[in-house]
């Protein structure tokens, strides 16, 4: 009797405990050492948000809304990540190796300091961009009064997310991407500097450009009716540089500009038209 | 608002033909088992009361032995998500496949101020932005329209030449229309011309057939034989977008083809309603946890009657 209520018993009691066994699958893993700073974990990590802001700036050149999970993540771990590394830059002493660490913890820790302040300024810089390109639109459309209603609604920003934007760019210039320990890393420092000079120059040339507009309005009408700039407004087109996202814009209106010098384009009167030869 | 679409799939179907031999190894002991069972309830009386609970029990190790199989099996929730594509969202757009038929105009006047030249400066930047998925048709007109090229955008290797006399640009957009009518392909048209029409049908009166089908006009050149006005009303007419292709919007070439690129090709998308992408999740937990948690309930069933 005894034997067959062991029998009957050994199997549950296996069984309670494999399943209680098969629990440990959900405990957290061991993290060995957490109160250490993982420093290679620290650098990938700066990268990763860098790569994340890399995302966010594309975003924004295409017009497209920054994806708010990103800033997110880069708002609030980027932080501690960049204090972890000044810490770690700190411990560091003399000699070759470490002077080649201090010189990658730096750049890694410019990386971050520079995501944050792209990420924090990313909807100023959005609303820029989207802006501009509104604005340079409708100039290109010729509708002038509109277009210069709605760049003085956006000067304000614009200015702000040029003052950020150089901000940004003058920490990672401190920085020195071929210290950073992988190409992979260099490559994605070099991106983010890419992408921050490319969005300041598309919002410098478009203010230029507006700011054209704005000063020389009566005139920039005339050439929209068809007539002939003055060669004041002429000479300060040729400066626009048609750079960046609102480069076809910004090269239209100069054409616009400075076209009708050759017999050009404008709306009115089949300006430039000559009627074709009989086989042209 | 994404489209959900949800589908039970497994990632080794073929492990289920282990249900046949497992089954029949399982028959075999239980018919083995039943003889011995018989046997000892000649000698033991006390199992009899239990009879339907046994068989009952018994049979609740066909199903154990089925969820087993069927984990082996790795099962998985497939959720197919579609996502609207947003405006100049371009890396998106490159993920679904269009048609872009490109019409030159390679009549004489397209050599003046090297025209033609500009032509191929804005096709070498542009044709490499297209997506491989993408399907490119190069049409050239002069008084007839001629394709030149049908296929992948990374094969186009068509060198252009203008010479020769007249200029249809209406019965070119004719070409287009009927074409773009027989594609199975969301389509969008591109003109390509210094607008110095003079020969076939009135373009203008073929203009507004392209309500429903996204054009863009882009205009080559200033001076003899070009006529920006006529193209623009083009444009109008047919709701399509106008571009200016001169030494000026050269400069920026890079951001004008991108443009072009993402304009025309949302635009043939949002037309025929295809302007989303499919983005494919396979989810492996929970579909292990319900059959773990079923195995886990069968087991302390099936043990009841002892191993």
């Amino acid at each position: 009797m005894l034997s067959r209520r062991i029998i009957r018993v050994l199997p549950i009691i296996v069984l309670i405990l494999a399943l209680s066994h098969l629990s440990t699958y959900f405990l957290p893993t061991n993290r060995g050492g957490e109160d250490e700073i993982n420093i290679p974990r620290l650098f990938v990590k700066a990268i990763e948000l860098q790569n994340s802001s890399n995302m966010i700036l594309r975003r924004i050149k295409t017009g497209l809304t920054p994806n708010k999970d990103l800033i997110h993540s880069i708002c609030t771990e980027g932080p501690s990540i960049s204090e972890d590394i000044t810490s770690f830059y700190q411990t560091l002493g003399e000699g070759d190796l470490a002077k080649k660490l201090k010189r990658a913890a730096l750049t890694y820790e410019k990386a971050i300091r520079a995501s944050i302040i792209s990420a924090n300024s990313s909807s100023t810089i959005a609303t820029a961009i989207k802006g501009l390109r509104e604005t340079l639109s409708l100039a290109d459309r010729c509708r002038v009064d509109e277009a210069l209603k709605t760049w003085r609604e956006i000067k304000p920003v614009v200015l702000e997310a040029i003052d950020k934007l150089e901000d940004t760019l003058k920490v990672l210039i401190r920085g020195d991407p071929k210290s950073l320990l992988s190409n992979e890393h260099t490559q994605v420092y070099e991106d983010n500097t890419k992408l921050i000079t490319e969005l300041l120059s598309s919002l410098k040339e478009a203010s230029k450009t507006m700011e054209l507009i704005e000063e020389y309005s009566s005139e920039f009408k005339k050439v929209c009716e068809g007539g002939e700039a003055c060669s004041l407004l002429k000479q300060r087109a040729r400066g626009l540089k048609c750079t960046g996202c609102l480069g076809y814009l910004i090269a239209s209106i100069k054409s616009r500009i400075l076209m009708t010098s050759q017999g050009g384009r404008g709306t009115g009167g089949g300006a430039g038209y000559a009627p074709p030869s009989t086989d042209d | 608002m994404p489209l959900h679409q949800l589908m039970i799939r497994f990632e080794n179907p073929e492990y289920v033909l282990l249900l046949i031999p497992v089954l029949a190894i399982y028959l075999f002991l239980f018919i083995h088992a039943e003889k011995n069972y018989r046997r000892l309830m000649r000698v033991l009386s006390i199992v009899k009361k239990r009879k339907k609970l046994r068989y009952l029990i018994l049979l609740l190790k066909i199903p154990l032995i089925v969820l087993l199989i069927l984990s082996i099996c790795t099962p998985y929730v497939e959720s197919i998500e579609k996502k609207p594509i947003e405006y100049g969202d371009i890396e998106s757009l490159r993920k679904v496949p269009v048609s872009l038929v490109f019409l030159v105009d390679v009549s004489k006047s397209m050599n003046y101020g090297n025209r033609i030249g500009d032509v191929r400066t804005l096709l070498s930047n542009l044709i490499p932005k297209m997506s491989y998925k993408d399907h490119l048709v190069v049409a050239l007109f002069a008084r007839d329209t001629e394709v030149v090229y049908e296929g992948p955008p990374s094969n186009f290797t068509v060198k252009l030449k203008a010479g020769k006399k007249y200029s249809a640009i209406g019965d070119a957009l004719s070409f287009a229309l009927s074409y773009t009518r027989a594609s199975s392909l969301p389509t969008a048209v591109v003109l390509i011309t210094d607008g110095g029409w003079n020969y076939g049908s009135d373009p203008l009166h073929i203009a507004p057939l392209f309500k429903n089908i996204p054009l863009a006009v882009v205009h080559v050149g200033y001076g003899t034989s070009s006529n920006p006005d006529l193209l623009r009303e083009i444009s109008e007419k047919a709701s399509g977008k106008y571009y200016e292709v001169n030494q000026i919007t050269l400069e920026a070439v890079e951001s004008l083809t991108e443009h072009l690129y993402s304009e025309i090709k949302y635009s043939a998308l949002r037309l025929r309603g295809e302007n989303y992408v499919q983005c494919i999740t396979k989810d492996y937990t929970t579909p292990q946890i319900l059959l773990w948690s079923l195995i886990c309930i069968l087991l302390v069933l099936t043990v009841m009657d002892g191993v």
